[in-house]
């Protein structure tokens, strides 16, 4: 009945695994992101930023709907000519192994200065990366499991910060809407990054063990993203206020600080230590997407290669980023390109894929 | 005549061949019949066949009461098994290779003269140990019985229990010196088909010398030889056995080992005992939530403990830091190497202990527990807070019911301990990270070592009501999924 000798994702380990590439270190900050541009609304554009993983789906859906087996490495060959499709599948690997750079970087960041100020970046970042090293080398179910157990083992860390409410102010959110539709768009905007990482999905739904089952997985694992992102958006606003938010590098973080439990003098260090699950999922998942599109590119080197081979420039990238402010500056000067590329290459990638017909139907 | 007489000799001869003829086999040669007699004779294994039933209902019949002329009996076996020989299990058997096996297994052959095929008569006998209540497993209120060292007691003791007309038992023969039987047992319309080929093919591809224990099986088929962690869980108890056959689970009875060994094995079973069944739900809930702290505990106290001390001391509050610096004064080895010596001394204690008579292993208690202990505080070795420390895991890996497992998690331990020696909180983060990493990519025979369904996690991390759980686990491979129906609304 559950043998998986097939190496496809059930539908749970299909949405966690969905959910872990979209939440990594992006909530983190996410809220100071929104706040610039949409003050004490920016939970408003957390909601609608959502717009962005929906679109990204419902292209992802209609691709499946008549591609059911073919993944978007194939798809593009298919649509764009080898060389054109080639050159695209290039930058879509490349997007991976920056986006694992960025969330090992911000990972390193975050640890070295609220658990472990005595070690030095290279201490951090070589020891972790072994273990999403180690998934990406099994399967694909190794990568569903971890993703599903870890989401099970840190669902509380999003209800925690609910001791907030004691102590902020009702007034931090008001007036509701004020800042007028346009700021909010703005906002909605500055939540790409987070978002970003749906796009995996053109990669994971051949991977789907049942595909009639894609639509509610993806749904489930968008709205679970978009809920916790519009939550402590939301917590931080009304706990930190517009003010004092953008002053914490991680807001999202002093909502730890208003847990108090006697004789455990930093509830941050323990949150910043479950926190890391979390962000080692996020980690895993593109890392074990870079190997994957690796080898669909390179058909010679299976994935677990690429799995040993990545390692190091994956390392040296996240260690070159080298400290906060160089990685925002980083990531602001990539993601939005690159979001834009996405969307820009997946809807001509739909669009293809949906109206032409005859020559590259798939035989079932 | 004479004629018949060497096919008689040569069919003993072609037996004893079979067999080794320096085996301890006995061949008796007796006369059936007052007048035209028939030569004939019976074979066994000293030791293996019990010679009062060869004697009473074999010998005496055939040799006493056969008044009839039988030398125009046509087929002669058939006639004589029905009507002189007293023993319910008697069968034909024509070949000559089979009866020589039963020969090896208690059985005692009888050869007639004229006749093509042998007389196989159940005499097995020998004596075994009785059966008795596990020492290893012992229950408040479960049944006291436990398998033996015997196979067919053994069969007998499952099918007592489970009487379903489905319940399949399927016989094996393994080592190519000890030929040892084995019997797998499995309820038909409840077990998975593929996963039992699978086990099947597992066994055809033993090929070992001697099996003595159904660890040997075990060694020889589990997918990861070079884990840490047990693949396989082994009970003594029938009543464990029953319930996991009853969950499309396959059982492997192996001739002369009171453990029967169920396959596929996921991790939760080695967290489960069957005390939490008996007990109300609430208590083996309880019990196992406890359990399961105590393997948080093994694994990440005394490590928690090193970061602590060593990385962040900021993190304890003020008024411990005090006394924690007064217990600490004047001792010269590391926090990580007291910890590390006391967890040693204490490992040597556990396995001393383990093959000790019980009458030395309290001396072995006092000894280690408290003259060591005091002394190592007074010769300032350990601080106190260390010795609480290594105390705490040592009675929590107790708390981990099964053995094996126990074992597997205090070796985790060490490993944590070194990795936060060396990185602090992000040691215990990687290592964590690595255990759920590792478990998360174990196959069992293609089945999840570790997974989380919602339907199953009730008897996982608690133990609901019996009456909730109307489906069978779905972490374990099966064709029927449904239990029992829901007959009680709360």
């Amino acid at each position: 009945m559950d043998i998986e000798e097939k190496n496809l994702l059930t539908p749970s380990q299909f949405t966690f695994t969905l959910v872990s590439s979209m939440i990594g270190t992006g909530v983190l900050t996410l809220p100071n992101d929104v706040i610039k541009a949409a003050k004490q609304d920016g939970w408003i554009s957390c909601i609608i930023g959502g717009i962005y993983p929906i679109y990204i789906f419902v292209l992802a859906y209609l691709v499946s709907k008549r591609f059911p087996k073919s993944n978007l490495f194939v798809l593009s060959k298919k649509c764009f000519g080898k060389l054109l499709g080639n050159i695209f599948n290039v930058i879509f690997i490349s997007y991976c192994i920056l986006e694992a750079a960025f969330i090992l970087s911000g990972f390193g960041n975050v640890f070295r200065i609220y658990a472990a100020p005595f070690l030095r970046s290279y201490q951090v970042i070589l020891p972790i990366l072994i273990v999403p090293a180690f998934i990406s080398f099994k399967s694909i179910v190794s990568l569903g499991r971890f993703n599903k157990i870890i989401f099970y083992l840190t669902i509380f860390l999003v209800f925690m910060p609910i001791g907030v409410f004691k102590q902020s102010s009702v007034l931090n959110i008001m007036p509701i809407g004020d800042t007028g539709i346009v700021s909010i768009m703005k906002g909605a905007k500055e939540t790409a990054y987070s978002y970003s990482g749906i796009e995996l999905i053109f990669l994971l739904y051949p991977l789907l063990e049942e595909k009639k089952k894609f639509l509610k997985c993806s749904s489930a694992s968008i709205g679970i993203t978009i809920f916790v992102y519009t939550w402590v958006t939301f917590l931080a606003i009304f706990y930190l206020g517009i003010d004092i938010s953008p002053k914490f590098f991680w807001p999202t973080i002093a909502l730890a600080d208003s847990i108090n439990i006697p004789i455990i003098n930093s509830f941050r260090f323990i949150f910043i230590s479950f926190w890391a699950l979390v962000m080692i999922k996020g980690l895993a998942t593109y890392y074990y997407a870079s190997c994957y599109t690796w080898s669909l590119l390179v058909k010679r080197m299976s994935k677990k290669t690429f799995a040993v081979l990545i390692y190091l420039p994956i390392a040296y990238i996240a260690m070159r980023l080298g400290n906060p402010t160089l990685r925002g500056w980083c990531v602001n000067k990539t993601i939005p390109y690159y979001v834009a590329f996405n969307i820009i290459f997946l809807s001509v990638l739909a669009f293809l894929c949906h109206f032409k017909k005859g020559d590259i139907s798939e035989k079932n | 005549m004479d004629e018949r007489k060497v096919i008689n000799q040569s069919n003993i001869d072609n037996i004893k061949k079979l067999i080794g003829s320096k085996s301890e086999i006995v061949v008796r040669t007796f006369i059936v019949g007052n007048k035209n007699f028939l030569e004939a004779a019976i074979m066994y294994v000293n030791g293996l066949a019990d010679v009062d039933v060869i004697d009473r209902d074999i010998l005496k019949p055939l040799m006493l009461h056969v008044a009839e002329d039988l030398t125009n009996v046509s087929n002669i076996e058939d006639y004589i098994y029905k009507k002189y020989v007293a023993v319910s299990d008697t069968y034909v058997e024509g070949d000559v290779n089979k009866a020589a096996d039963s020969i090896k297994r208690g059985k005692t052959v009888i050869i007639m003269e004229g006749a093509s095929s042998f007389i196989v008569v159940n005499t097995t006998g020998g004596t075994y140990r009785a059966i008795s209540e596990p020492h290893n497993d012992p229950t408040l209120r479960g049944p006291k019985e436990g398998f033996i060292e015997n196979l067919e007691t053994n069969i007998s003791l499952l099918s007592r229990k489970i009487k379903d007309k489905n319940l399949v038992t399927e016989k094996y023969v393994l080592g190519r010196r000890s030929q040892t039987d084995l019997v797998i047992m499995y309820i038909d319309d409840i077990v998975d088909k593929g996963f039992l080929n699978r086990i099947r093919e597992k066994i055809e591809t033993i090929d070992i010398d001697s099996i003595s224990s159904d660890s040997f099986i075990e060694q020889c088929i589990e997918e990861h030889p070079y884990s840490i962690f047990p693949q396989v869980i082994a009970s003594e108890r029938p009543d464990v056995v029953q319930s996991k056959l009853m969950e499309g689970r396959i059982a492997f009875l192996l001739d002369g080992s009171p453990f029967v060994s169920t396959y596929p094995t996921v991790m939760a079973e080695f967290f489960q005992t069957t005390e939490d069944y008996y007990e109300r739900s609430i208590i083996g809930s309880f019990i196992r939530i406890v359990r399961l702290l105590a393997v948080f505990i093994v694994i990440t106290v005394p490590s928690i403990y090193i970061t602590l001390i060593k990385f962040n001391a900021e993190l304890i509050p003020i008024e411990f830091v005090e006394s924690l610096i007064k217990s600490r004064k004047g001792i010269a080895l590391t926090p990580f190497m007291s910890l590390l010596a006391m967890q040693l001394t204490i490992e040597f204690l556990r396995e001393g202990g383990l093959r000790l008579p019980s009458k030395i292993g309290q001396t072995l208690s006092v000894v280690g527990g408290i003259i060591i202990g005091d002394a190592a505080l007074n010769a300032k070795i350990v601080s106190s807070s260390t010795l609480l420390v290594a105390g705490i895991t040592t009675v929590a890996s107790f708390a981990i019911s099964d053995y094996q497992m126990a074992i597997s998690i205090r070796i985790i331990s060490y490993l944590m301990l070194i990795m936060s020696n060396w990185l602090g909180m992000l040691g215990i983060v990687i290592g964590w990270l690595f255990i759920i990493a590792y478990l998360s990519s174990m196959n069992n025979f293609g089945v999840p070592y570790v997974s989380f369904r919602i339907g199953d996690i009730k008897d996982i991390f608690i133990r609901a009501p019996l009456w909730t759980m109307k489906n069978r686990p779905e972490g374990i491979p099966h064709k029927d999924s449904k239990r029992q129906s829901i007959f009680r609304r709360r």
